[in-house]
């Protein structure tokens, strides 16, 4: 290609032209228009600086609203915490991990006892249930921890839940949240797991449904039928 | 220990005894004459425990007027029947002023609806002029005329049947009034066993004497008594959140273009509580709120234009309503 070679060349020429062009006409300037070095005048600068009006980091908030302190003390926790300069790593972790459990606590407005183990579940009163698993729960603490704390009717009503769950688990019931007890009493077919359910079925609407009051002798009476139910369950293989 | 029978654990706060006997009584008398239909007959009971209004509705022929007649006949009380033609007026129904030469003056003439039970017979082919003579007497229990209002003595209940909207000549009823009934009680044929048995009794002749044998079982002062004693039944907080939460799906539904009222949660609450009443029971369970939920609502709702071109009952939709809501416990 002698055409495109040829364009080359003569595109090369035309850059050593233009800069030799431009040092000349740099060289024709006068020596009074060229550009001194400035000089800062130390003396000036200190005076500058001893200016409080002039010191952006060190501002003291002393003389300032009550507003424009706290902005400032939350302004300078924030650096210290964050910058490279300021607190150790470790206390930086620590502030953050407090900050964001602070927000989940705050967040779920206390019912945070799926974050946690089972544990905080005694600690609960009245826990809202599972949609489709009640097996979730430790039914069986709840209600020691209820009759431990004399609040039978709470307690009558995890014994209830766990035999629920307990028919769930051996397939006799169908756990489903919009079903009634007298839906799960259809749905049990062998007559003497139908008929001790039932019993407890009773008991429990009066207790919990009636808001009857319940005495230490009545409570054992009703746990002891519960007792028979749950060991009743537990002794069967599955749904017969 | 303690023997573990209900029973003998909890003692009742109040006592149910007679007012189930009644009940009971008052079934006995009405299967004399009718064959099954065993729910409708439970749930005229508690409408007129709860001294609710009764629409009930069913093709012609399956025991519609007969059950509501039979009813009025075990009751010791004024009884009157309106029968609603397109031509009837709001007078005809409420009465009206007439003027005494005598006296010189307007006297008002009581119509038949100033009675203790009046069973209003096909009442959508009437139209909504008429029907509308029915609002301030079903809700508040008196009538208005020219500036004086008069009072129904109590117990005043009305059982009106229709025929379903799709029938020749009949007019679809305002939802104001719909509002206004406690259930919407739906007939249905009976089964094959018990047609049969309807035939027997027929073929016997044994049907008329039947029914001039269905004797009062109950006085009206017997039933206002009970009717007071229904709000005796506890109800648990958790269970007037339940029916409140029923009610709200209602609303908030696409496929339904018109929801219940607050009204329906007050109907819910009294039926379910006259239904614990009837078991025996002082105090309201999730079943007896399930079960009356269908038979309050379905009237009270308007499907949307798609759901009905569709053919949805609304009792389908209510039953899967209800199926969404989580049972307290």
């Amino acid at each position: 290609m002698p055409d495109n070679k040829r364009h080359i060349t003569r595109f090369v020429l035309l850059c050593i032209l233009l800069l030799g062009i431009g040092q000349f006409c740099f060289a024709l300037v006068p020596e009074s228009r060229q550009t001194k070095a400035g000089h800062f005048n130390e003396e000036k600068l200190a005076k500058f600086r001893s200016n409080r009006d002039f010191s952006y980091e060190n501002n003291s908030p002393m003389n300032d609203s009550i507003r424009e302190r706290i902005r400032y003390y939350i302004h300078e926790f924030l650096k210290f915490i964050f910058s490279d300069k300021g607190a150790a790593p470790y206390i930086r972790y620590t502030v953050l991990a407090a900050i964001i459990v602070a927000a989940i606590v705050y967040l779920t407005g206390g019912k945070y006892q799926w974050f946690l183990a089972k544990e905080s579940n005694v600690k609960a009163g009245i826990v809202a249930l599972p949609q489709d698993d009640i097996t979730q729960i430790d039914l069986e603490s709840l209600a020691n921890r209820a009759s431990q704390n004399k609040d039978y009717r709470l307690s009558i009503r995890y014994h209830y839940l766990h035999l629920l769950s307990l028919l769930n688990e051996h397939q006799y019931i169908d756990w489903h949240k919009d079903k009634t007890n007298t839906d799960y009493l259809h749905e049990i077919k062998p007559p003497d797991i139908k008929a001790q359910f039932k019993q407890n079925t009773v008991v429990f609407d009066y207790v919990w449904y009636g808001q009857f009051q319940v005495n230490d002798q009545q409570f054992y009476a009703i746990r002891e039928s519960f007792r028979k139910l749950t060991e009743s369950l537990q002794n069967r293989t599955g749904k017969e | 220990m303690i023997q573990m029978q209900e029973n003998k654990l909890f003692e009742t706060r109040t006592d149910f005894t007679t007012l189930c006997e009644a009940v009971a009584k008052i079934k006995k008398e009405l299967a004399k004459v009718i064959v099954g239909q065993e729910a409708m007959i439970d749930l005229l009971l508690i409408a007129i425990l709860t001294n609710g209004h009764s629409l009930i509705e069913g093709v012609p022929g399956v025991a519609k007027t007969l059950a509501a007649k039979l009813l009025a006949k075990s009751i010791d009380a004024g009884f009157s029947r309106i029968q609603f033609t397109p031509d009837l007026m709001p007078s005809d129904v409420i009465g009206t002023s007439v003027y005494n030469m005598g006296k010189g003056e307007f006297q008002f003439k009581p119509g038949p609806i100033f009675s203790n039970l009046v069973l209003i017979d096909e009442i959508n082919r009437a139209p909504a002029k008429t029907q509308s003579a029915l609002f301030e007497v079903m809700e508040e229990r008196q009538v208005s005329l020219d500036g004086t209002s008069y009072p129904m003595q109590p117990p005043f209940l009305v059982v009106a049947t229709q025929n379903p909207i799709e029938h020749e000549g009949t007019y679809r009823l305002p939802e104001a009034q719909l509002d206004r009934f406690l259930f919407k009680i739906t007939v249905n044929y009976p089964s094959v066993d018990e047609e049969e048995q309807i035939l027997n009794v027929h073929d016997a002749g044994k049907h008329r004497v039947q029914t001039d044998a269905v004797s009062q079982v109950l006085t009206a002062s017997e039933l206002v008594a009970f009717q007071k004693q229904i709000f005796e039944v506890t109800i648990d907080a958790s269970l007037k959140k339940y029916i409140a939460r029923i009610v709200s799906t209602t609303r908030n539904h696409r496929d339904i273009y018109l929801g219940a009222s607050p009204r329906a949660s007050i109907h819910i609450m009294n039926a379910a509580k006259a239904r614990a009443a009837v078991s025996g029971r002082d105090f309201v369970t999730p079943s007896d709120i399930k079960e009356i939920t269908s038979p309050v609502l379905c009237h009270r709702i308007i499907l949307s234009p798609e759901k009905e071109m569709e053919g949805i009952r609304a009792e389908e939709l209510i039953n899967l309503l209800v199926q969404s809501v989580e049972v307290p416990r």
